[in-house]
């Protein structure tokens, strides 16, 4: 249902232009659960952003986005309105401030209703609390006229989700939707997601940094770095063999119990910076297995079925 | 909202016999009164005649112990110049500097914050740059000259409207421009960088998100947000025009607070300048609360007693 094709994203013009996204393409079938990992500065959020085309307006976009065989680069204003909340829909990262202070929750989550259904009313009301039944909050019809403030961080982030979700949209983009949560409520937070996209079978692209966490929840994990994709496979493969040294490395961060009282390996070097790119694999200057074919840029290639990845070294040993 | 009328109401009571002790002992530096009520040839013995007659020949301490008396008795004293109550002097002239002062702030509120919001929406395009002109220039020009200008080309050149005094709504409209001009540049000012603030948080994003109609995420979700920096201004701004707008009241013969209390210092009068400084201080305290209710209204976080 979604279809980017060379996503390129540049902010800025002459020498302070800064390419954020290098040619990103990537695909989602209705109903797919998809995780998107990168570290900070990868370029993750700016290619949420992209897809419900809300970025700065001194962004420059070029390639294609196509969300249900429309173009969203050359769609209106108006059509664009009319598919975010309904076809297309976001959570962002903190839900201190993701939701606006001086309004109930009836009124956050009802106002998809009101703009992509018509209800109004009494009718609004009942799908408020419907729905803030099906993100699992206890009390929903008294939580209605309660403003943010006097919520919890999971709580919020919660009814973010139900107004997210309640103009009924095809794809969710949840971006790091658990870094602000305490670990217990970003566990209840995945389950709740995981849920959500079963009984809606709604497609999520689940962005996050944190490797271990988007594996719970999804089928898929694309690797994103400094703007380019690195690797794009199957979940259960980034842990067990993941392919680029890159993930590689993020597979290695994850704690786990054989290596309990070790130290934890990190992934060495500093990220890149999307400001001051050389020519050639991004991660080059971080690799630990860097090779002279390194400084030109890898194709990424399908190594396996439904498992591609960008590197050079997996290119020659295959 | 009862907590917080009770400890207005005690703020209310210190912050009055403090002011009455500075109004008492400023107005008492200025000069002697006396000096210009008696005629030039007057004698020394009219002189201490006429100073034991309005008790100015008791030590200052027991003239202040007088003047709160007769205050708690809501009597601020004859007027030296005019020989009527203060007060009323001051009750008579106050229906003409309210309505100066509310069509003045009517105009700055109406057309600040659209030109504020309109800024803010595209900050740093063609119209924001005219506003951003248009409100150095607010800012800049002195009241006397742009009141002048006005009279000069719309009552005296083009003879539309009357030069000056009070009258029908043909006599408000030079004057309350004037007066308007600096608080509505004050305003746009004010209402465009809390506007720009507010249009970047992440609640405006989620309610665009959500295919929210951008009028709609502009006016409930950004303006609603950005208005109690925008109303504590525009308060201030008011109790400055409400307490006396003394030159623009000058230029067109106003016949309001301002041009009253012009004279009563040049009288030396000291009851009138008393009542017209608690006047004032009335005028910023009233306004004050009134701001304080708006923003407890507009924001719940502030009625919960937390700072947003």
């Amino acid at each position: 249902m979604l279809q980017v094709r060379d996503l390129q994203v540049a902010f800025g013009r002459g020498p302070a232009l800064v390419r954020v996204l290098n040619g990103v393409s990537l695909s989602l079938r209705s109903g797919e659960l998809c995780g998107l990992v990168g570290e900070s500065g990868s370029g993750k959020t700016v290619l949420a952003l992209s897809i419900l085309r809300l970025l700065p307006q001194d962004a420059a976009i070029r390639g294609s986005i196509r969300l249900g065989g429309e173009d969203l680069l050359t769609a209106s204003a108006a059509r664009l309105r009319a598919l975010r909340g309904a076809v297309v829909s976001m959570i962002l990262q903190d839900p201190m401030t993701a939701l606006n202070p001086l309004l109930t929750v009836e009124c956050q989550v009802g106002e998809p209703l009101t703009y992509h259904c018509g209800l109004r009313g009494h009718l609004r009301r009942e799908q408020v609390v419907a729905l803030l039944e099906k993100v699992r909050l206890p009390g929903a019809r008294q939580l209605l006229h309660a403003y943010p403030h006097q919520l919890s961080g999971g709580t919020r982030q919660r009814v973010a989700a139900a107004a997210a979700i309640a103009g009924g949209a095809r794809l969710l983009i949840a971006d790091e939707p658990t870094t602000a949560l305490d670990a217990s409520t970003q566990a209840d937070f995945v389950r709740l997601l995981h849920r959500l996209a079963r009984e809606t079978g709604m497609a999520v692209l689940f962005i996050s940094h944190d490797l271990h966490l988007v594996l719970e929840l999804v089928k898929r994990v694309v690797v994103l770095y400094a703007g380019h994709i690195l690797e794009d496979g199957p979940a259960a493969d980034a842990l067990r063999s993941p392919k680029h040294p890159y993930t590689q490395a993020l597979a290695a961060c994850v704690p786990t119990l054989e290596r309990r009282g070790e130290r934890l390996p990190t992934v060495g070097g500093t990220p890149a910076d999307p400001a001051r790119l050389l020519p050639g694999c991004p991660f080059a200057p971080r690799c630990p297995e860097v090779a002279p074919a390194c400084s030109m840029m890898p194709p990424l290639v399908e190594a396996e079925t439904g498992h591609s990845v960008r590197c050079w070294l997996r290119l020659a040993r295959r | 909202m009862v907590r917080l009328m009770i400890a207005r109401a005690g703020q209310l009571v210190i912050y009055l016999t403090c002011l009455t002790v500075v109004v008492f002992g400023l107005t008492r530096l200025s000069g002697d009164p006396l000096v210009l009520l008696l005629p030039p040839n007057a004698t020394q013995q009219d002189y201490d005649q006429l100073a034991r007659r309005m008790g100015l020949d008791r030590p200052l301490v027991e003239q202040y112990v007088v003047f709160a008396r007769d205050l708690l008795h809501g009597d601020i004293g004859r007027s030296y110049k005019w020989g009527v109550p203060a007060s009323r002097l001051l009750l008579e002239r106050l229906p003409a500097t309210l309505e100066l002062a509310a069509a003045a702030m009517g105009i700055a509120t109406v057309l600040g914050m659209s030109a504020g919001v309109i800024a803010a929406i595209r900050p740093d395009s063609m119209v924001d740059a005219v506003f951003a002109g248009l409100a150095l220039v607010g800012q800049s020009i002195p009241v006397f000259w742009l009141g002048l200008m006005l009279i000069l080309v719309f009552a005296v050149k083009w003879p539309v409207l009357p030069v000056g005094g009070r009258g029908g709504l043909a006599h408000l409209v030079l004057p309350a421009i004037t007066l308007s001009w600096y608080s509505t540049a004050v305003v746009s000012r004010v209402t465009r960088s809390s506007m720009i603030d507010v249009l970047h948080s992440d609640y405006v994003k989620l309610a665009r998100i959500k295919g929210v109609p951008e009028r709609v995420v502009v006016l409930r979700h950004a303006l609603r947000n950005a208005l109690v920096p925008i109303v504590t201004v525009s308060s201030l701004e008011f109790a400055i025009l409400l307490s006396g707008a003394v030159v623009t009241e000058t230029v067109f013969a106003w016949p309001g607070v301002g041009s009253l209390v012009v004279e009563a210092v040049l009288a030396k009068d000291y009851p009138v300048i008393e009542a017209a400084v608690l006047l004032v201080s009335a005028v910023f305290f009233t306004v004050n609360f009134f701001t304080d209710l708006l923003c407890n209204l507009i924001d719940p976080r502030l009625a919960a007693g937390r700072t947003p």
